[in-house]
């Protein structure tokens, strides 16, 4: 399936997943810095309460999307809601949202506790949740010490903690995981599960997909500033390349199994002694059954998923070469 | 606002700060003192810079710890303009400016907060730097045999606080002209760099080849203004223009602020 016809297919299913609630929507968002079009028409909705994955290649629009929705820069077209509110009005939903943008920022001279008291006494937000979130992202007893002097690591979790100062309702992360080792994923992984088990919801872009497939039930992908797919994650990996991988006893039999796969409206391409068949899973039982009746044993049938990042590969390719 | 102002108070209470800032300020206006006094000759000199040109006579009347505050003008200026520049481009460089839009998107509230706490700071920093000159002055004036009762006439009293008024203004004029800086280049190296390229070799350039620069010119102005006025600039003058100056400068660096696209 060409990475257009997922597109297409994608508001159809927003309709369907976004239910009453929607914590992020755009319509047409465009943002043009003089010719060039960082973010294109880009129409999403996303409902509340799900960990979306945001996924492009660098360049992609993310950060430039991001920022946005985060009233920082000014859409040149489009408009957009956040929390139900329009974002020239930022002020209405921002103390609502936490984010972390583009990587941590914090300043160097000041201790872990001193930049959030600065984030918190602006934001008006309480400064008992300090102690409680240095403790929740593993940087308590660093607290006192210069954020010049963290780790990358240890940066991107206070970027977290002060995403998190507002008790938010929606948490907006941009590649979170940038910089953590294996268990700092997997701790931010859990964490992310956890938020969104409270209600929360998380919008986190990564360029990590094998991550983002891991803690997302919504996916929004885009290329080149324009949106690929808007959806339930599992939507996009069953439709985009579900295939069923066949081998025959004897190998001259793959074309019975081909002519089978076709007359069902399933394409089929051979590699080798496997036959790659573009179908669901659901399909194997009635080829195997179909087989056996024409008198061919197949002596390999299993259902092939593709990751994320192949799906994304395959997305993005196909969109690159077409004109 | 006050949320603002509150939360920038924290940064500005950094050691670093403290002492590079209004440590600074203080040591400038100490430095003056002590030059002022030890060098001043019974008649007038051209030298300019701390304390240059006062005579004995000048230092003894009631003005004269004004006037000795007055010649410091300049770089204590200057160091203002250097910390209004500094806290507010390296929000910029530092990428923190959006951590703060987030948190308070309501953007003249924001800058507006920040600039009170810059101008308390620096109001504190002035005021100190008046106590401690008035107590060196003190300690140095006897040793060089200069009365000191004119200063703590009535008379005395009230030169002293209005110089330490005109000081003050003069120096929340550099400060403010550190924030257009600022929010112009967004770089604390530039914005300072350009503001004490201007400050120093700029005007005295432009001065020597325009003999009415010291009118209009802003630099200039601060230090008319710091001086009460001067025979050539009255102090009047001297606040109208800079009062319109002010409002320039405020509704443009409002105005970058507010409508500028943060994308660092």
């Amino acid at each position: 399936m060409a990475a257009t016809d997922v597109s297409a297919a994608g508001p159809a299913d927003i309709q369907a997943g976004a239910g009453s609630a929607t914590a992020i929507a755009t319509h047409g968002l465009t943002k043009r810095y003089g010719s060039r079009t960082a973010v294109d028409q880009l129409t999403i909705q996303v409902p509340t309460g799900v960990v979306a994955g945001f996924v492009g290649l660098n360049g992609a629009g993310k950060t430039t999307t991001i920022r946005m929705l985060l009233g920082l820069i000014t859409p040149s077209a489009g408009t957009a809601e956040v929390l139900g509110q329009p974002i020239s009005r930022p002020a209405a939903y921002l103390g609502r949202v936490g984010a972390m943008i583009d990587g941590p920022a914090f300043y160097p001279t000041l201790s872990a506790r001193a930049n959030l008291e600065v984030l918190a006494t602006l934001g008006g937000h309480p400064k008992t949740r300090i102690g409680q979130l240095l403790e929740q992202v593993g940087l308590a007893d660093r607290s006192e010490d210069h954020y010049g002097s963290y780790s990358l690591g240890m940066k991107q979790r206070l970027g977290i903690a002060a995403a998190l100062l507002p008790e938010p309702a929606l948490l907006v992360l941009d590649e979170p995981a940038n910089g953590l080792d294996p268990a700092g994923i997997l701790e931010i992984r859990s964490l992310l599960r956890g938020l969104a088990d409270q209600g929360i919801t998380v919008f986190v872009s990564s360029h990590l997909l094998g991550e983002v497939e891991q803690i997302s039930d919504w996916l929004v992908m885009i290329d080149q500033g324009r949106l690929l797919y808007d959806g339930p994650i599992d939507q996009i990996i069953d439709r985009q390349q579900a295939e069923l991988i066949v081998a025959t006893e004897q190998p001259g039999e793959l074309g019975t199994v081909a002519r089978l796969a076709a007359e069902a409206g399933h394409p089929s391409t051979a590699n080798g002694h496997l036959l790659r068949i573009q179908a669901p899973a659901s399909y194997a039982a009635t080829l195997n059954r179909q087989a056996m009746a024409q008198g061919v044993t197949l002596v390999e049938l299993r259902h092939d998923q593709p990751s994320l990042e192949e799906t994304f590969l395959s997305m993005t390719t196909t969109t690159e070469a077409t004109p | 606002m006050i949320r603002s102002f509150r939360s920038e108070w924290i940064k500005l209470r950094r050691p670093g700060m403290i002492l590079g800032g209004a440590g600074t300020i203080v040591g400038f206006a100490i430095l003056t003192v002590v030059l002022t006094l030890t060098t001043a000759s019974a008649a007038p000199t051209d030298e300019g810079g701390p304390g240059g040109g006062l005579t004995l006579e000048q230092l003894a009347a009631t003005d004269g710890l004004a006037a000795i505050l007055a010649t410091a003008a300049t770089f204590i200026g200057v160091v203002a303009l250097s910390v209004f520049a500094t806290s507010i481009a390296s929000e910029y460089s530092q990428g923190t400016l959006r951590n703060l839009l987030v948190r308070q998107p309501r953007r003249v509230r924001l800058l507006a907060g920040k600039l009170l706490a810059l101008a308390s700071f620096t109001t504190i920093a002035v005021l100190v730097a008046g106590v401690a000159a008035v107590a060196v002055a003190l300690l140095v004036a006897p040793t060089q045999d200069i009365s000191t009762s004119a200063w703590f006439s009535s008379a005395g009293w009230t030169a002293l606080g209005a110089g330490l008024g005109n000081l003050l203004l003069a120096t929340l004029g550099w400060g403010l002209l550190g924030t257009v800086l600022a929010l112009v280049l967004r770089a604390p190296a530039a914005a300072v760099g350009v503001g004490l390229a201007y400050a120093l070799p700029g005007e005295l350039l432009v001065t020597a080849a325009w003999a009415d620069g010291a009118r209009w010119l802003p630099g200039q102005l601060l230090d008319t203004l710091a001086q009460g006025g001067t025979s050539a600039v009255t102090y009047g003058w001297a606040g109208l223009l800079l009062a319109l100056y002010a409002v320039v400068a405020v509704v443009a660096a409002t105005t970058l602020f507010t409508r500028r696209d943060v994308a660092t």
